[in-house]
């Protein structure tokens, strides 16, 4: 009888160490299935705005300067040594501006005190670079394991051989926003913010497709922001 | 969670009669239809988990025992999210619940031992949501311990060899949300294999 019950014990006790090993690394890691298919489903257009500001107005001009701000934080090493090319930073506001006629803005050249227009667009980006280390090996790190068919802990492999991966890659940040001069305060350095976008993903090796990404990206903001139409 | 514990510890320390079938382990292949806010948020049937259990028999007609399971859930959507009332974020979004339901459970079953043997019982217990949203380069993690109830019904299939039956199980998950996160439910449909002594 106690024998029976010490057996029937193992046997319990031998399927659920199985499960709970199984179990164990399951829930240590979790399961997340991921199937992007290209870096195309990286990119994200974000858009917010003032809504008490487009219920009562219509701007209909607009001031933009000729160049992009680069935001840099000087105490990460991950925006060091960026840059932003003339082309690029031509490419941005050209196709900033394009979206803003077809809406019926009319842009202004020059910002006169007396005559300000309607809103001004203020435009900058942030590009990054990320490296990192992986340490690869297919088979694992088990050392120890519980060998078949008995239960117990046998010797196995030892820490297996693996080589360094080293990764990198670059992000980059479009923003833009459009700012009531009315509602500005150059005293208190406020700025009256009516409407910002921007755009965000992986930056191409090719520049071809960076430039495809970033006019679709411009071209998605004003889409999905149907309240700027004049 | 400890409270967990403690009545596990109860259960297997029962003292029981002896009788032809005394213990129940069952492991089994578990999908799920996500209801209500988990709908909401992941609409999609899951294809992935899986659950062991293992009971032991008060009588012929009675068991106590314990459910630890695994499901995934997992949504890939595309397009314009509305983030407030005048936020919008467009992008692909990737959803995943990982649940991992932790009961303690009694079944009362009908029929005798070695014929085809429906049951139905009561699970009570907790469940560890893992909960992950990734848009873009970017990913939100919301991971809570949630109380949770599961009512089950299923059948115990005797093969032909006596100590092993087919082990098919409905089982409605229900995990009460807690200040950080929705409440999780969803119908788990069960077949795997049982092992009987």
């Amino acid at each position: 009888m106690m024998i029976q019950l010490i057996d029937q014990s193992f046997d319990f006790v031998r399927r659920a160490g199985v499960f709970f090993l199984s179990a164990l690394l399951f829930f240590s890691f979790g399961c997340y299935p991921d199937d992007l298919t290209s870096t195309d489903e990286l990119d994200l257009v974000l858009t917010d705005y003032d809504r008490d500001y487009f219920a009562a107005e219509s701007p209909r001009t607009f001031f933009m300067p000729d160049s992009v701000a680069l935001l840099i934080d000087p105490n990460s090493s991950a925006s060091e040594g960026a840059e932003i090319s003339l082309q690029i930073q031509n490419l941005i506001l050209s196709q900033i501006a394009l979206n803003l006629k077809d809406l019926g803005y009319t842009r202004v050249e020059e910002l006169e005190e007396g005559n300000l227009p309607d809103v001004v667009v203020l435009v900058s980006a942030v590009k990054n670079t990320w490296v990192g280390v992986d340490w690869y090996s297919w088979w694992g790190y088990w050392d120890w394991y519980p060998w078949y068919p008995g239960w117990g802990w046998g010797p196995g492999w030892g820490y297996p051989p693996s080589y360094p991966v080293y990764w990198s890659y670059e992000t980059g940040s479009v923003l833009w926003q459009m700012i009531d001069p009315e509602e500005s305060n150059r005293a208190d350095q406020e700025l009256g913010m009516i409407w910002f976008a921007g755009i965000n993903g992986l930056v191409r090796s090719k520049g071809a497709n960076n430039e495809f990404a970033i006019r679709r990206g411009i071209n998605k903001a004003f889409e999905q922001s149907p309240y700027l139409t004049n | 969670m400890r409270y967990f514990l403690v009545l596990i510890v109860l259960v297997f320390l029962f003292p029981f009669q002896s009788h032809s079938q005394d213990y129940l382990t069952s492991l089994s292949y578990n999908t799920a239809a996500p209801t209500g806010q988990t709908q909401d948020y992941i609409s999609q049937f899951s294809w992935r988990g899986l659950s062991f259990e293992a009971r032991t028999f008060f009588d012929t007609n009675i068991s106590a025992g314990v459910f630890f399971g695994w499901n995934v859930f997992y949504e890939k959507l595309r397009g314009d999210f509305q983030a407030t009332d005048s936020r919008t974020i467009s992008g692909t979004q990737l959803r995943y619940i990982n649940a991992f339901p932790m009961l303690v459970e009694g079944h009362y079953y009908l029929g005798e031992d070695f014929e085809v043997r429906p049951y139905f019982g009561m699970g009570v217990g907790t469940n560890r949501t893992v909960q992950r949203t990734e848009m873009g380069l970017f990913a939100i993690n919301n991971n809570n311990w949630h109380f949770a109830l599961a009512p089950s019904a299923g059948f115990l299939i005797p093969t032909g060899n006596y100590d092993t039956a087919i082990h098919l199980a409905l089982r409605y998950h229900y995990a009460f949300k807690t200040k950080d996160s929705i409440d999780h439910s969803w119908l788990g449909i069960n077949l795997g294999i049982a092992w009987m002594n």
